[in-house]
């Protein structure tokens, strides 16, 4: 019995749910800075498209997860720095605020996610403006890890390998119309190896 | 009818998603732990897997996992369609719907729950369980292939039916398409196995706030699992500052026990490897078992493991109904509870926090449940008057800590576990060997340009349960043709050669006769001949073969029942040599001399057999021991036709002789002329790389050339044996021969030299001549060469120098090269020039060069290779 009661709670949300397009909630982030640099020579890499998605909790008898709502794109200056500005709009019923996410790519260095470690912090962390150019640590297997906030360093790659692998598959969301500058990148470099363009 | 249910099912369901999530234009991204999981293990060794080598070796991928795919217009690499398939089971449509509306699975999440206990899926009611609106998920995961429904069809036959596909697509765009969707496939099908490492997945939890998941979520605000640089790392549960990767030696990867592929445990499927799913071993009374023995994934994360839901506080208590054990009973006293409760400190805030230990009834989890603090301020006195309020423990697993502990023991089973569905589904079980032929194929000796027609093999059926006794094998050449005279030196490296980006073609053809593939006991394996639909060309390069078997696959259970698998997908794969010739040269028109005059000058030459000859043996003035009688009646120095050569091909571990009847020769050439090179006979044999790999053995007797003068005196003189008396006298020639690799491979190709024989390019040349002549018995001690040099009938080959590798260092830091120009052994560490290349990089049997290339005279595979992309040279070690 409690398992029908159950079932018929959440279809009954559902429904409730469905109309609901006026929004209840408040989903904001702020501005986001950064700087991005040869690991090796820690010179600044101009033209890295930093391309940020913005995710929202919702949640669903399969176990829920997130979503994208918005992106914005920037590429570094000649300094390697960015600015992403402050995002604020306005979420549905069911759905909570999540992180901002990050894809952080230049041709011929490793991406961002999966080619750098940031310890566990989450990136929008990372990137905050108050967080900037202090130091965070962190243990991996008890070994201590300290990262500069806001300072990302991307390793040089030389194979054709390493950096094809390299090359960012993005969210399932968003394809090179939320994100042309980091496609432009991609297909930039999938020329290079004789590769088709993606988008 | 079946179809139609299924059909009105979905569209209920879809119905009722649609309502629930029609309000929200944003985009769907659940899924990023299955998908970076996936990623994880197509890109890594696992339990003595790595996909990477077997699509290299087997299904001759020579990019691997990183081999881009086209589907549907969207090209990915091979391993990340298999992380698109994590994501995709939960959200079939990704980016089509991004601007319009989010749809979600329609239904498809619905179906990712097991219970092993009950073997039904999610909302465990007779009416859901009725129409089968969310049935297990191994159902699920093994419907008939087509039956899934327009959310895309991804069940074990569905991708099977993918495999087979692509393995017979005539053309590169089926093939690349129908592997996309089987690698896809795949995706789905672990990230069914993954969720059995959710707790609520396996007890009937229809979650929907905040759970494991959720904490679980890779890079999400409270994300604790995190993939980077093709590591895992995990959350620490003993120290929440702290990451820990696995896997470790404390956190090792768990698989099931190989053995219980044997049989299908399980009644919902007949495939061995739902037994990755469920066992049959939980019961709900024993749940030692769950850890003492190998178990399904749900029967392990069922019976020590709880969800929000499935615990106490929320009004159903374990420990009775269908849901025993762990059994929460929070009093340490009560002997029968799994659970004890403990103080620890909270290193976040200093307060000492009460968790529950499960320390009995199966797995052990240090921080099974957290209990907080809470005053009642529900009751209306206590609103009111503070002072009054009851404290009460809530007791959950939504901490940070429980969910660590859960992680530590869970994301192992789930990265084994599904990366055995995929060793499962990959598993090489043909082999494929020549016959004792020593070739797969020849060339028809009248008609050589015609390539080869036929194709005979051996096939095995490796698999250690299985057997496979009727189905349809199909054979599959792969092979690329090259743009350059494949048999005879060439500049390999220049554009009008390279190879890299041809494109490959493929012949795919059946033998109706062939049903069954043997097992590997039962003898060499079956002899199959395949009659190609078009012949492979004799300028193929990059030859594969795969051999397929669709049909019905048998294993015996405990009770030796047969139990079967009736549309499975076997493959057996190997990379053969490409054509290689046998050239034959008949060399007896030329003689080898040594000859001393009586005033002691010595000469050792080759001369033209017949009046030069003659005239050399016969004057005492140039031999002490010639008669001066204008006959060379001192030794056989006559031109001859090679009569009736007989040759014989067989393998290296079953060497058999040359024979006249039928059966005992593959090739029979009656006349061969002097000086006449025979260069119309190829075959199709194994490759191994620096090792002989097919053996020749070969009868001919003699006569003087025709045409020869002094025919008529040589008979007188010179009486020789016929065919039949060598044969029987057992005067055979045998000697071994490698085939010839001529093809690309992730660094670089191989491609062969041809030597310079009289004029002739020959890889393997035979060449048939009588011992030399001494003027002595006794040879002279100075001069203990037997026979003339043979390189005096040969040119050195223009095409460069050659260099070898000799030894490396443990350390990989110094190399040993031999140049073979200079006859030199040299060390070399990384950036010293040698034949004007420069050493960039020494490693574990090879050593790359970079510059222009070298070459290498000489009868043997080239060694040197040379990447299209980076101008790079690699030497293998032998």
């Amino acid at each position: 019995m409690k398992k029908i009661i159950s079932m018929g709670l959440m279809i009954f949300f559902g429904f409730m749910v469905a109309p609901c397009h006026a929004s209840w909630l408040i989903y904001h982030k702020p501005e986001f800075k950064g700087k991005v640099i040869d690991a090796e020579t820690k010179a600044p890499i101009e033209g890295a498209a930093i391309s940020v998605y913005y995710k929202v909790l919702y949640y669903d008898i399969g176990g829920g997860g997130t979503r994208v709502i918005h992106t914005k794109e920037t590429l570094t200056d000649e300094n390697g720095e960015f600015v992403i500005p402050s995002y604020t709009t306005l979420m549905l019923p069911f759905n909570t605020s999540a992180n901002a996410d990050f894809i952080i790519y230049k041709p011929g260095y490793a991406s961002y996610p999966g080619g750098v470690f940031l310890c566990l912090f989450n990136p929008e962390f990372f990137f905050s403006e108050k967080k900037a150019g202090s130091n965070g640590e962190c243990k991996i297997d008890k070994v201590p890890i300290t990262l500069t906030f806001g300072v990302l360093e991307l390793p040089k790659l030389s194979s054709k390998h390493e950096r094809l692998r390299a090359i960012p598959s993005g969210p399932a969301c968003c394809g090179a119309e939320e994100f042309p500058f980091l496609y432009k990148l991609i297909n930039e470099e999938r020329r290079r190896f004789g590769l088709g363009e993606v988008n | 009818m079946m179809r139609h249910v299924k059909f009105i099912r979905s569209v209920v369901l879809a119905a009722i998603s649609f309502i629930i999530f029609f309000s929200s234009p944003a985009y769907a991204l659940h899924g990023e732990t299955h998908k970076a999981l996936n990623i994880y293990i197509a890109n890594n060794k696992l339990n003595d897997f790595c996909l990477n080598t077997y699509l290299q070796d087997v299904l001759l991928f020579q990019e691997g996992v990183d081999e881009e795919l086209i589907f549907d217009d969207i090209p990915k690499q091979v391993f990340r369609w298999i992380g698109l398939g994590g994501e995709r089971e939960d959200d079939p449509w990704g980016k089509w719907y991004r601007k319009e509306h989010y749809l979600p699975g329609f239904g498809r999440f619905y179906r990712h729950f097991h219970n092993p206990l009950t073997d039904n899926g999610l909302w465990d009611i007779d009416i859901i369980n009725k129409y089968g609106w969310f049935d297990s998920s191994i159902i699920w995961a093994f419907e008939p292939a087509g039956e899934q429904g327009f959310t895309g069809n991804y069940s074990w036959y569905d991708v099977e039916t993918y495999f087979y596909n692509a393995l017979t697509a005539e053309n590169e765009f089926d093939r690349q398409a129908y592997f996309a969707r089987m690698f896809r496939g795949l995706g789905q099908l672990m990230h069914l196995v993954q969720d059995l490492s959710v707790p609520e997945h396996v007890r009937d939890d229809g979650h929907v706030f905040y759970n494991y998941e959720f904490w679980l979520d890779k890079i999400g605000t409270r994300g604790n699992i995190y993939f980077a640089g093709g590591n895992i790392y995990l959350r620490n549960y003993r120290n929440l500052e702290e990451t820990v990767q696995i896997p470790s030696d404390d956190i090792p990867f768990v698989f099931l026990d190989p053995e219980l592929f044997e049989t299908s445990m399980h009644q919902l499927s007949h495939i061995p490897v739902a037994n990755l799913f469920d066992t049959n071993t939980y019961n709900g009374e024993n749940p030692d078992d769950t850890i003492n023995k190998s178990v399904g994934l749900s029967e392990y994360t069922n019976a020590n493991f709880i969800s929000p839901d499935t615990m106490s506080s929320f009004g159903t208590a374990p420990g009775t109904g269908d849901l025993p054990y762990p059994r929460v009973i929070f009093d340490n006293a009560d002997s029968t509870s799994s659970i004890c409760r403990f103080d620890a400190p909270d290193p976040s805030d200093g307060e000492t926090s009460k968790y529950y230990s499960k320390i009995r009834h199966g797995e052990h989890v240090q921080y099974f449940l957290r209990a907080y603090l809470r005053n009642n301020f529900m009751d209306a006195t206590c609103q009111y008057a503070p002072e009054t309020c009851k404290e009460w423990w809530q007791d959950t697993i939504k901490d940070n800590r429980v969910y660590a502990n859960y992680a530590q023991k869970l994301i192992p089973r789930a990265v084994g576990y599904s990366a055995q569905l995929m060793q499962y589904f990959f598993e090489d079980r043909i082999r494929i060997s020549m016959t004792d032929d020593g070739f797969y194929a020849k060339t028809d000796a009248d008609n050589p340009e015609a390539g080869f027609a036929t194709i005979k093999l051996l096939a095995q059926n490796i698999s250690t349960y299985e057997e496979m006794p009727e189905g349809t094998v199909d054979l599959i050449i792969k092979y690329k043709v090259s743009p350059c005279d494949p048999f005879v030196n060439q500049d390999w490296l220049s554009p009008a050669c390279r190879t890299g980006n041809l494109p490959f073609h493929y012949i795919c053809v059946s033998n109706t006769d062939i049903v069954s593939i043997p097992k590997a006991g039962d003898g060499q394996g079956a002899e199959m001949v395949f009659d190609l639909t078009e012949n492979l060309p004799l300028w193929a390069t990059d030859v594969y073969l795969t051999l397929s078997y669709k049909g019905r696959v048998v294993e015996k259970d405990a009770e030796n029942n047969i139990l079967y698998e009736h549309h499975a997908v076997r493959v057996g794969s190997k990379d053969i040599s490409e054509p290689t010739p046998i050239h034959i040269i008949n060399n007896l028109d030329k003689i080898c001399l040594d000859t001393i005059s009586p005033a002691g000058e010595r000469v050792k030459d080759w001369y033209d057999a017949g009046p030069e000859a003659i005239t050399r043996v016969d004057t005492r003035e140039i031999n002490k021991y010639g008669n001066d009688d204008g006959r060379g009646d001192e030794y056989d120095v006559y031109a001859h036709t090679v009569k009736d050569l007989y040759i014989r091909f067989s393998r290296m571990d079953n060497l058999l002789i040359v024979g006249m009847n039928q059966g005992e020769y593959h090739y029979h050439l009656e006349h061969i002329p002097p000086g006449e090179l025979v260069n119309s006979l190829y075959l199709l044999t194994d490759i191994t790389f620096g090792a002989e790999t097919f053996w020749i053995s070969m009868c001919n007797s003699v006569a003087v050339a025709a045409s020869d003068p002094l025919k008529a005196e040589h008979d007188a003189l010179w009486p020789h044996f016929t065919i039949e008396q060598l044969l029987n006298m057992g005067l055979t020639d045998e000697f071994s021969k490698r085939a010839v690799k001529n093809q690309n491979e992730p660094e670089g190709r191989y491609v062969p030299s041809y030597r310079l024989f009289r004029g002739h390019e020959l890889w393997g040349g035979i060449r048939t001549y009588f011992p030399p002549y001494h003027p002595d018995i006794y040879r002279d001690p100075e001069n203990p060469e037997t026979h003339c040099p043979e390189d005096d009938l040969t040119v050195a080959a223009t095409y460069g120098q050659g260099l070898d590798i000799r030894s490396i260092s443990n350390d990989c830091r110094t190399a040993v090269i031999f140049e073979n120009g200079t006859a030199m052994e040299r060390m070399v560490e990384k950036g010293d020039r040698i034949d004007g290349l420069t050493v960039i990089d020494i490693g574990n049997r090879k050593v790359i060069l970079e510059g222009e290339a070298g070459g290498e005279s000489g009868m043997e595979t080239r060694i040197i290779l040379k990447s299209s992309e980076s101008n790079k040279i690699m030497l293998y070690q032998p």
